[in-house]
């Protein structure tokens, strides 16, 4: 036994080690919401170019942010700042958890963008991002605000909001002479006109659970509604609700009039059925217009229009949601120069590069939208008109437990698509997933 | 021994052994036990976020509560089929492959190389490649079947949830099978030629030869493969991952342990929430499973072993 014990005795000393080293960076834990965040938050057109150089590392799920990054620089530059920003586009599935683990090391970048709602809460409760206090923030609405702050104060600027609706390609549409839905009868007959003429009428990336969850949402705007969105997130009703599994069915019945194979459909793909023409319609994000579609092919004619009710008339909705802000790591070693280009993307400068260049609605509303993009000019006319004002899904509170709204609702639809679920079935197994830990459902 | 020996000197030994002891306990021992304590509390995985007690409902969880039981189950199930299909595939193929090139004069080392090029290939690229070719619109899979008049076996592979299991686990064996057949090969070129040769004056045929002598003399061979099959189930994550994401779908039908570790662990699409000590309890039982066999394994290898 006695040649055993110098093995146990090294064991004892590395692990007493081990957890000496592992314990401290965790343990007192510096509270960045005492510490008042550094004087040198004013405007960056007072640098006049004294400061020393910084590099400013950026981390995106936005891969296609890149160029927005490098205008930035030279905007700052031009301002006297000496600044060198390094972005990094990680995938956007992958994000989260790259982010976590990053800032878990304590080598998280200096800006990131997190997501909107308990994304940026659970970063902020940790005290691992800094108080935004200093930056004048005049440009945002209060509501848009509050999807970033935490306890009063806001923890990121918020860069965009998403709004997601039916695309529709005109020359299809005028070619077979067809016009925007106004009954939901109206949609289904203009689906079966194409069908019958050969056409595809609709791309689903059905690969993708993300990508599924959205028609979700669009359809169930209209057919939800506010009302109904508060009286789930109170526990007033829940998933399984008549007119939620109405909503899936009518998902699902979109599925006949889907591309040959569309379960094996990325996202990404079926962007390029519609891009190409080789579609005619297609449910995705105000955001894919630019990244993708007018990438594709710049001629494409484009057209929009929202989930239609049932009687002409009858209010429609859209699914409008805080994509993220700029959030500035409280442990930067490089925090001054962050805070500085993060007070940048407040003003109303860079939300006009951010509209120009994307064709998205940009957090600040002080941006004038170019006339060249008719598609981002009517979303926003229909955020502030017909815009949900209490959300459902994304960034909805049952985004914010395990399993998530969006994992559990994409996966239960795919299954719904490939006739293993029924409509009830998937809206049961959905609220299932959320009893387990959501509050208001555990009664 | 050692013990005999007197003086400070008499403990040098563990001097000699720390270069790969110290590494071993930091990066594997030291990990392990901490995912055991980990794995008894609720955690975001965010430092500075509360840790909350919960001893061993992580456990229960996974074990008998829906839906994580649900989840659990499944991904079980389909880490069995995994092994089952590795088996056949990679284990069972792999040999066929093996005999096939010692029983062939010429370019054996030419199909050698052959089999053994994607094993070069990242399997994170692998993936991606396949899932470009087995796209059902513009991938070259299903253009190549319709172009020779099979046009009804175009499906699509990869969204259809009883064929994605199969074919992700086809791309991964595709990728991996030089290794197989390597072991194989090696093992059948160490039966004695002289015993074969007998075997062929007594007027044994191949197949005789290969069931009779080459199969007894390679079988702890071959249970080594099939215990590295099961531990290569059982750690199966990346090819599902690059191939069908952390949801693993459609509708969860390539979901493994490992993928659904990844997703409880550290969220799943664009989620925001996360519960590393959920994910430590079941990586704590993934190893529960996989260790016994390993042992197991390694104690019917003994069994088997043939003098030659």
């Amino acid at each position: 036994m006695s040649r055993y014990r110098p093995l146990a005795a090294l064991c004892l000393v590395l692990s007493l080690l081990v957890s000496a080293c592992s314990g401290s960076p965790s343990a007192p834990g510096p509270a960045p919401t005492d510490t008042s965040p550094p004087p040198a938050t004013e405007p960056a057109e007072s640098g006049a170019g004294s400061r020393p150089p910084a590099t400013v590392s950026v981390w995106s799920w936005r891969v296609q942010d890149e160029e927005l990054w490098q205008k930035v620089q030279e905007r700052l530059n031009a301002n006297g700042e000496n600044i060198t920003i390094e972005f990094r586009g990680i995938k956007s599935t992958e994000y989260d958890a790259v982010l976590r683990t990053a800032m878990s090391g304590g080598d998280g970048p200096d800006i990131f963008t997190s997501r909107g709602g308990a994304g940026t809460r659970s970063y902020a409760e940790a005290g691992l991002i800094e108080p935004l206090d200093a930056i004048d923030l005049s440009g945002f609405d209060e509501g848009i605000l509050q999807q970033v702050s935490y306890e009063g104060q806001v923890y990121a600027v918020p860069f965009a909001v998403q709004t997601l609706t039916f695309f529709y390609n005109k020359t299809i549409f005028e070619e077979n002479g067809l016009s925007e839905p106004k009954t939901w009868d109206e949609l289904m007959q203009i689906m079966e006109t194409l069908k019958s003429r050969g056409i595809t009428p609709i791309a689903i990336g059905g690969k993708d659970g993300y990508a599924v969850c959205l028609m979700v949402d669009v359809i169930g705007a209209t057919w939800l509604g506010d009302q109904w969105a508060q009286d789930v997130i109170a526990g007033r009703t829940d998933f399984t609700d008549p007119k939620f599994v109405d909503v899936l069915a009518k998902v699902d019945s979109l599925k006949q009039y889907a591309q040959d194979g569309f379960l094996g459909t990325a996202q990404r793909d079926a962007r390029t059925l519609f891009a190409t023409g080789q579609t005619a319609m297609i449910i995705d994000g105000i955001w894919a217009v630019n990244t993708y579609y007018l990438q594709t092919d710049p001629d494409l004619q484009l057209g929009s229009f929202l989930a239609p009710p049932a009687r002409e008339g009858d209010p429609v909705r859209i699914y409008p949601y805080v994509d993220g802000g700029y959030a500035v790591n409280s442990r930067s070693a490089v925090k001054e120069a962050a805070l500085r280009v993060a007070a940048y993307t407040a003003t109303a400068e860079f939300a006009q590069m951010y509209a120009d260049l994307f064709a998205e609605i940009p957090g600040n509303k002080n941006v004038t939208f170019p006339a060249d993009q008719p598609m981002l000019a009517k979303a926003v006319q229909q955020m502030n008109e017909v815009g949900l004002k209490t959300l459902f899904r994304i960034r909805s509170p049952f985004d914010s437990g395990t399993p998530d709204i969006s994992t559990s609702l994409g996966a239960n639809i795919q299954g719904m698509f490939a006739g293993q679920l029924t409509p009830q079935q998937a809206a049961e197994n959905v609220q299932a997933d959320l009893a387990s830990w959501y509050p208001a459902f555990q009664k | 021994m050692y013990t005999a020996r007197k003086g400070p000197g008499r403990y040098s030994y563990w001097l000699m052994l720390a270069p790969a002891l110290v590494p071993y306990l930091l990066f594997k021992v030291y990990p392990f036990f901490q995912s055991i304590w980990l794995s008894l509390y609720e955690w975001n995985g965010i430092p500075g976020s509360p840790r909350v007690w919960v001893g061993l409902e992580n456990y229960a969880r996974f074990l008998y509560q829906p839906p994580f039981s649900t989840m659990f189950w499944r991904a079980l199930r389909h880490n069995f089929i995994v092994f089952g299909l590795l088996l056949v595939w990679s284990t069972g193929l792999g040999t066929l492959l093996a005999w096939m090139l010692t029983q062939i004069r010429r370019g054996a080392g030419f199909y050698k190389s052959i089999i053994f090029m994607p094993n070069t290939v990242s399997l994170a690229v692998t993936g991606f490649l396949w899932s470009l070719m087995l796209n059902p619109q513009f991938g070259a899979v299903n253009a190549l079947l319709r172009r020779v008049g099979l046009g009804a076996l175009a499906m699509p592979w990869l969204g259809d949830s009883r064929l994605a299991l199969p074919t992700v686990i086809a791309v991964n064996v595709w990728h991996g099978l030089g290794f197989p057949v390597l072991i194989a090969l090696s093992a059948m070129l160490s039966v004695p030629r002289d015993i074969l040769e007998a075997a062929e004056v007594d007027g044994a045929g191949r197949v005789a030869q290969f069931w009779k002598i080459t199969f007894p003399i390679i079988l702890p061979t071959l249970i080594n493969l099939m215990a590295l099959n099961f531990t290569g189930a059982f750690s199966l994550f990346e090819i599902v991952f690059v191939m069908q994401g952390a949801e693993a779908g459609p509708f969860y039908s390539t979901d493994l342990l490992g993928t659904l570790f990844y997703r409880t662990a550290f969220g799943g699409t664009g989620s925001t929430a996360s519960g590393m000590g959920l994910g430590a309890a079941l990586a704590v039982v993934i190893f529960l499973i996989v260790i016994p066999v390993s042992l197991l394994a390694s104690r019917i290898r003994q069994r088997f072993q043939v003098e030659v």
